[in-house]
């Protein structure tokens, strides 16, 4: 009994992520009494929110009242902010709301940044100790935002009911690592009952939710591809990115190579393969997450890969910094300068530290050349050129994730430097007899990403298709698949971090 | 709810199946490690002095040249002064072990390693190669070094029971954990480490990590490196150990002053049993 209290407690150092023990017993107890739940709205959101919060307690501890405070702040201070239209409430007053929201992300996340760089200048402040980021706080500040500013711009009203904004704001499945879901389209969908069977004639019209088997294999199939891109794909590569960058000066120019498009893959099978496992679970608990990666790798510019990759955050970013600053509408140069100003914003979001601002000030860069070649240049066309425009855009995104990844100008600029440095002819033969399985994993996921949309809707549906018993035959070998290439560590979601 | 059930039915299939997985015991994990034989062969600053045993690929374990000799036999040439060395760990000792090879041989000692590349302490605790070792061999001691692998971990915490569990292993036969020669900042696994087997059990190779110098991989130590961390190593076991009166390995003497020692029967620097061994050794080159 001990040793089942024990999993739903929190552990500090022992992540609570989707692919672990914990969590399906977690999701197994939760759903094992949904059904008694599903059928009545109150019931069921109380249920869930309570899941919820014991979700946010086991994965952050103490934490949880800083995310209990966070909703009854918003929802109480959203009761105080009428439509814009109405003229009522000052703009300051939103802007409290938001610096409230903000305040928390800024002292958690940025107060040893500012210390550090205020006594680089000569100052001599102490750093704050045992400072411990609580998880997903950059997500869910971000909720709360948008919602009051929504609100305020009488784009959504404040909702009415206590339980329906705590349930939005700790939804589990998008808690800790997006998708940065908005409350305009999450929140219209709490009232809506739900059915695990196909709708009847009579109920073609109707509201509710109707989980039938070409939803239901969607949600197992999701969550079965993202389990085997983050925890089969992503954390193997993982394994090797470690070693490649805790150690860049030891690399060879083609183990550095490796190592940057191991971590290229790695954070897009980490990332998206959280986020599809996010979209699958809501799924099967009768919920729907947007979309929030469209095969990145494939963008021929960085414009379109910013449409493709973290899309819950650009479009964030696009609607409540991009386009209140001017968005395009001011001419092109001031475009450049909020595209810049946008993205050096990103950068930060990731992390509090110089290099995240550089990595977000060269995509804004590249967002800027990007544009201006629009603007001048006669865009040549033809296959040739699709093929230079794919590397030149590939290499441009992989190489910044070195610094993404790396954290340090240093230790990025000794790895990408071996690149020109340390080339020999023997190195191809070496480490293909000695990492075979690194370069099997590469090429798999490459070809797996140029699949088209079509090949992966055949297969979700073939998946779909299968009896149950199979389906949950393929869920366990994939497990042991997971268990074989698995280091003894746990590897946390990257974006936990952020 | 029909598909309510079907989703309910899955996860159920799910924890059997787990369930039956945890009877088997898969392969080793395939996991990466920085060990990657034959990668930087041709970059290699040295050749390696011999060929290792490799442990992970197949169950059975590959005996070096000492293993092969006849078990019976060298328990025979064992008297009571006379011990039987279990040298076991990772990629890093490598050319450590031949330093304590010809110590351990050079008094009288016999001696057995096993490599186990890209190993780390889970791997140990939960296969049976440690246990199998110590059935097999019945070692006086061990020398125990893994953790190289594990200053790449970040929740180091989680390996205090794979430590407990390891030195649990050894039954109480003397016990020594030799910490890994960092080549980077430490995570906290040798104070784990410290913790968990004792000062007097421990030795930390971290404290030489700025005097060892490195392979082309950065991690691990040249040959020449691996003989200061071994002689190190040695000289701690014999002055600071639990063990220092347990079996006598250090200092190093060159052969024709061991011979010196045995023919004059005068030496007041060693204690009995090493001269014991030393004739022994003369007797058995004859």
């Amino acid at each position: 009994m001990q040793a089942l209290l024990d999993l739903l407690t929190y552990q500090e150092n022992m992540p609570f992520i989707f692919n672990s023990g914990r969590f399906l017993f977690f999701f197994s107890l939760l759903f094992a009494a949904y059904g008694l739940v599903v059928g009545h709205k109150t019931a069921r959101l109380a249920y869930l929110t309570a899941f919820s919060l014991l979700f946010y307690y086991i994965s952050s501890g103490g934490f949880l009242l800083l995310l209990l405070f966070c909703i009854l702040f918003n929802f109480f201070f959203a009761q105080l902010l009428p439509p814009k239209e109405e003229e009522k409430s000052p703009p300051a007053l939103l802007s409290l709301g938001i610096l409230v929201n903000l305040s928390f992300l800024l002292y958690y996340k940025y107060a040893n940044f500012f210390i550090g760089n205020l006594n680089g200048l000569g100052l001599d402040y102490p750093l704050i100790h045992n400072l411990v980021l609580p998880v997903g706080i950059s997500f869910f500040t971000f909720q709360t935002i948008s919602y009051l500013v929504d609100v305020r711009q009488g784009k959504i009203p404040a909702a009415t009911s206590l339980l329906d904004f705590a349930f939005y704001l700790s939804f589990f499945p998008q808690l800790v690592a997006g998708p940065i879901v908005r409350a305009i389209d999450f929140l219209p969908q709490l009232g809506r009952k739900i059915y695990y069977r196909p709708a009847r004639e009579e109920e073609a019209n109707s509201k509710a939710f109707f989980l039938n088997k070409a939803l239901l294999g969607t949600g197992l199939f999701l969550i079965l591809k993202g389990l085997l891109k983050k925890a089969l794909l992503a954390d193997y590569l993982g394994q090797y990115v470690d070693l490649v960058f805790s150690q860049p000066e030891g690399q060879t120019a083609l183990e550095a190579l490796l190592g940057i498009y191991a971590y290229t893959i790695q954070i897009y099978g980490d990332f998206s393969g959280y986020s599809d496992m996010a979209i699958g679970i809501a799924l099967l608990l009768g919920f729907e997450l947007p979309d929030n990666f469209r095969r990145p790798y494939r963008a021929l510019n960085i414009t379109d890969f910013w449409r493709r990759w973290h899309i819950s955050l650009s479009s964030w970013l696009r609607d409540y910094i991009y386009i209140p600053l001017g968005g395009n509408r001011k001419g092109p140069l001031k475009q450049y300068l909020f595209l810049m100003i946008t993205m050096l914003v990103g950068g930060f979001w990731h992390g509090a530290s110089w290099a995240f601002v550089f990595w977000g000030g060269m995509h804004g860069l590249g967002l800027m050349l990007h544009k201006a070649w629009k603007l001048w240049a006669n865009r040549p066309k033809g296959k040739v050129w699709a093929v230079l425009a794919w590397v030149l855009n590939f290499h441009f995104v992989a190489f910044l994730w070195v610094y993404f990844r790396m954290g340090s100008f240093e230790g990025s600029n000794l790895l990408i430097g071996r690149l020109f440095t340390h080339w020999q002819a023997a190195q191809w033969e070496a480490f293909w007899l000695a990492r075979p399985t690194v370069v099997v994993f590469l090429g798999l996921a490459l070809l797996l990403h140029s699949f088209s949309d079509k090949d992966k809707q055949n297969m979700q549906n073939f998946f779909g298709q299968l009896p149950w018993a199979f389906q949950a035959l393929i869920f366990l070998l994939a497990l042991v698949l997971i268990f074989q290439f698995q280091s003894a560590d746990v590897a946390p979601f990257i974006y936990f971090q952020f | 709810m029909r598909y309510y059930w079907q989703i309910l039915g899955i996860l159920i299939l799910l924890w059997l199946g787990l369930f039956a997985l945890a009877k088997i015991e898969l392969p080793p994990s395939w996991s990466i490690s920085f060990d990657a034989p034959g990668l930087r062969a041709w970059l290699q600053d040295e050749e390696v002095e011999e060929q290792a045993v490799r442990l992970p690929q197949s169950d059975s374990l590959v005996q070096e040249k000492e293993q092969k000799e006849d078990k019976t036999a060298a328990k025979s040439q064992q008297d009571s002064s006379s011990k039987y060395i279990l040298l076991a760990g990772d990629s890093m000792i490598e050319h450590f072990k031949a330093t304590i090879k010809k110590e351990a041989r050079a008094h009288g000692h016999q001696i057995i390693s096993c490599i186990w590349y890209g190993s780390h302490t889970t791997q140990w605790s939960k296969k049976k190669k440690l246990k199998e070792l110590i059935k097999d061999y019945q070692p006086d001691i061990i020398f125990f070094s893994v953790g190289g692998n594990e200053t790449l971990f970040r929740n180091i915490e989680d390996r205090r029971p794979y430590i407990r569990d390891i030195k649990a292993q050894a039954k109480g036969i003397p016990f020594i954990w030799i910490g890994p020669p960092n080549w980077k900042e430490d995570n906290g696994f040798n104070q784990i480490l410290k913790e968990e087997i004792g000062d007097s059990c421990y030795y930390p190779s971290i404290e030489l990590r700025n005097q060892l110098a490195r392979k082309s991989d950065g991690a691990h130590p040249t040959r020449k490196a691996s003989v200061i961390w071994a002689k190190a190593y040695l000289e701690w076991f014999a002055q600071q150990s639990a063990y220092k009166n347990h079996c006598w390995i250090w200092p190093s003497l060159p052969k024709a002053e061991r011979r010196s020692y045995v023919k004059t029967e005068l030496d007041s620097l060693l204690p009995q049993r090493a001269l014991g061994h030393s004739v022994r050794i003369l007797e058995l080159n004859k």
